[in-house]
């Protein structure tokens, strides 16, 4: 069964992987097919490469929108992931009044932590994907996801950051640098005391005082918050959601694709199949290294025929390679369908290499 | 070379000054996903203690890949030799911020209650930049002479090679110390926060690895961009997986009128004939690769035009491991690839 027969009937199409495996070009390509076969699509790219930006008249900025038309039968829609106004919508959505939506918004906390809180990215491409399935008119929504440590952070981000937020224990570290309840602080036990004056005096009192004060702020929403992470993870739970693993034939990038799957099937989650990208396959050929020696030292035909030779057996070993690292995969995960997408001699950036990616990504076997 | 005492840093007008990169004592190595950066890391830790300093490699993004490429246990946050000459270690600022609170500051009694709490993780992730001084005092650490450890007297490293963060988060790394340099002004945490802003600017040099595609290349000559504009020690761009010449020298023209006929003409007529199409297929195969080396061949060379690279081969060998890094280490000491800019002919 292709990728395509397995991506039928998708409303939701998210593209994981660990960096640098080509996750936004498979995104494209995707949304790119499916756009040309008269679907609705909407495509949310998070840092897509310059040149690939400009070549599909991508927007030039986080959080723009556009149109494009690829002479197919709809135009694709394709959006670049603002983390910090995606953000900045969920505190508007959230924060009930416009005094504490202010409060939140002004916050130096929340201004840094709105970039930098690890799994924020994550979480935001997530909650982008939200809205968009609720609140427009896409028959299908393919995301990709941001280059991250753990590729799968976005779902551990709804927890890890309403656990933050809601977390007992940081608020009863932070509890002395609330400004209003400095005198409170004789009643914090010595423990507390010590680590809170301990990391005060590493991080900077004043930077606690902003986290406390922010928490403070953060409180109203909570629950409306953590609401909203759960619907988010329902998304990604529905079986019209399929997600897509992406990996490089190499041991360590496949054992991670390893991972990503086992966790996502223990989420309950739809997997469509891993894809391995780059891959190297080598020509048939006579393997005789004498053969190529005595050709080797003869007129420039025969010559040009070794060093075809030579190119032959490099890619024997880098074949070899990719199988030796693909193996432990299949063996493991043998019910999980594994596609090959060979590597291009130029890098794929522009709307006619990403159809013929496209047709190998999702071509019928 | 004379062994220096290695708590001393360099000094640059010293004749007999190494040359770059190991010049430095920390070399921090940074490069967008998928470009080999831990590869490289362990490559030049080996061309490193070759040059027979004492030297540890440091993993601070550890998935478990470099004991594979090393060959050896998976790293913990202990130093531990390794079979090539240098010693290696897995970083997280999480085991670092316990280890300063619980050795440094002397808050021996909460090093259980802190991990299970998981606060310090918190600390670690939610607090801007505090992350990058847990790691920036880590290393500060490694290079001086231990006092408080339980195995006090080590002798500090000569060269610590960092494998970094990617390059998208270098820039960030680079500037903390400098940012709590400004919001902690007194008292011995205050001093810290200076001697790690020290290391960052005498002793440290950003080495980059990047690949000769498209966006690798972009991404590189972003980083520079930014290097150059904080001031920051950087070189040279270690260009990762070069493809080796398709052709030798006067050969390219002769392969390019080739026709699959030619081609099993050739091998016929030395003993192993083959089928058209598979001549073709073997013909199209290495004119392909061909085609990737020249475009690479730009690549490279805009990448040079931006300062010293180095240029590291695509092996084909059938895994990664101490003998590939054998081969990578006599490269980067080597210091320098082919020409760059120059087409296969």
């Amino acid at each position: 069964m292709s990728l395509a027969e397995r991506l039928e009937g998708a409303r939701v199409i998210v593209v994981c992987g660990s960096g640098g495996v080509g996750k936004t070009t498979v995104s494209a390509a995707i949304a790119l097919a499916l756009a040309g076969e008269g679907r609705r699509t909407a495509v949310v790219a998070v840092d897509p490469a310059r040149r690939l930006a400009t070549s599909l008249a991508l927007p030039r900025d986080p959080g723009g929108r556009r149109e494009l038309d690829l002479g197919g039968p709809v135009p694709l829609t394709a959006m670049v992931l603002d983390t910090k106004r995606t953000f900045d919508e969920l505190v508007e959505r959230h924060a009930g009044s416009a005094a504490r939506r202010d409060r939140i918004l002004s916050n130096r906390f929340y201004q840094r932590i709105a970039d930098t809180l690890s799994g924020t990215h994550e979480y935001m491409a997530m909650e982008r994907l939200h809205q968009l399935a609720t609140e427009e008119d896409f028959e299908v929504i393919v995301i990709d996801t941001p280059p991250s440590r753990s590729a799968l952070a976005f779902l551990d981000a709804p927890r890890r950051l309403t656990d933050f937020l809601g977390g007992r224990f940081i608020r009863w570290l932070l509890w002395p640098y609330r400004r209003a309840g400095r005198a409170g602080m004789r009643g914090a036990s010595l423990g507390a005391r010590m680590l809170s004056r301990t990391i005060g005096r590493i991080a900077g009192a004043e930077l606690l005082e902003d986290t406390a004060e922010f928490l403070a702020a953060f409180e109203g929403m909570y629950e409306g918050f953590k609401r909203r992470a759960a619907e988010v993870l329902e998304l990604l739970g529905r079986p019209d959601t399929r997600f897509v693993v992406v990996t490089a034939p190499e041991p360590a990038s496949l054992e991670e694709g390893e991972h990503f799957v086992r966790r996502l099937r223990a989420s309950g989650i739809t997997l469509a199949g891993a894809v391995v990208n780059r891959w190297r396959r080598a020509p048939e050929a006579p393997e005789d290294p004498s053969l190529e020696a005595s050709l080797a030292g003869g007129e420039p035909a025969g010559r040009a025929v070794a060093a075809c030779l030579e190119v032959a057996a490099r890619l024997r070993a880098l074949e070899g390679r990719g199988r030796a690292a693909v193996e432990p995969f299949r063996r493991s995960l043998p019910d999980v369908p594994l596609t090959l997408v060979e590597e291009r001699p130029t890098d794929v950036h522009d709307v006619e290499g990403l159809a013929g990616f496209a047709e190998q990504l999702l071509r019928r076997p | 070379m004379a062994p220096r005492a290695a708590h001393e840093p360099p000094d640059p007008s010293d004749p007999s000054r190494p040359p770059a990169p190991f010049d430095r004592r920390v070399l921090l190595v940074s490069g967008k996903g998928g470009t080999g950066k831990s590869t490289v890391a362990a490559a030049l830790a080996l061309a490193g203690a070759r040059t027979g300093r004492r030297t540890l490699l440091v993993e601070t993004e550890g998935r478990g890949g470099m004991a594979r490429l090393l060959r050896v246990p998976a790293l913990r946050f202990e130093e531990e030799p390794t079979p090539l000459g240098f010693h290696a270690m897995a970083l997280t600022a999480h085991e670092a911020l316990i280890e300063y609170l619980t050795r440094i500051m002397g808050l021996r009694g909460l090093g259980g209650p802190l991990r299970r709490a998981r606060v310090t993780e918190m600390a670690t992730e939610a607090i801007p930049g505090f992350r990058d001084m847990m790691i920036g005092g880590k290393l500060h650490e490694l290079t001086g002479w231990r006092e408080v450890h339980p195995d006090a007297g080590r002798r500090p490293y000569d060269l610590l090679v960092v494998d970094g963060p990617p390059t998208g988060q270098l820039i960030q790394l680079l500037r903390a110390p400098e940012a709590y340099r400004d919001l902690i002004r007194v008292g011995r945490a205050a001093r810290q926060v200076v001697s790690i802003h020290r290391l960052f600017t005498d002793e440290l040099r950003v080495v980059l690895v990047a690949i000769p595609e498209e966006m690798s290349v972009a991404e590189t000559l972003e980083a520079v961009e930014g290097l150059d504009g904080m001031g920051a020690v950087y070189g040279p761009v270690l260009v990762n997986r070069v493809i080796p010449p398709v052709f030798p020298t006067g050969v390219g023209a002769a392969a390019r009128r080739l026709s699959p006929a030619d081609v099993a003409g050739v091998l016929g007529r030395a003993g192993h004939p083959v089928p058209e199409p598979v001549a073709a297929a073997l013909l199209e195969s290495a004119l392909m690769e061909d085609g990737r080396r020249r475009a690479q061949r730009g690549r490279v060379a805009r990448l040079a035009r931006a300062g010293p690279i180095v240029e590291l081969p695509l092996l084909a060998t059938p895994s990664m491991g101490p003998g590939e890094l054998e081969v990578l280490a006599d490269t980067i000491s080597a210091g320098r690839g082919e020409p760059a800019g120059e087409g296969s002919a």
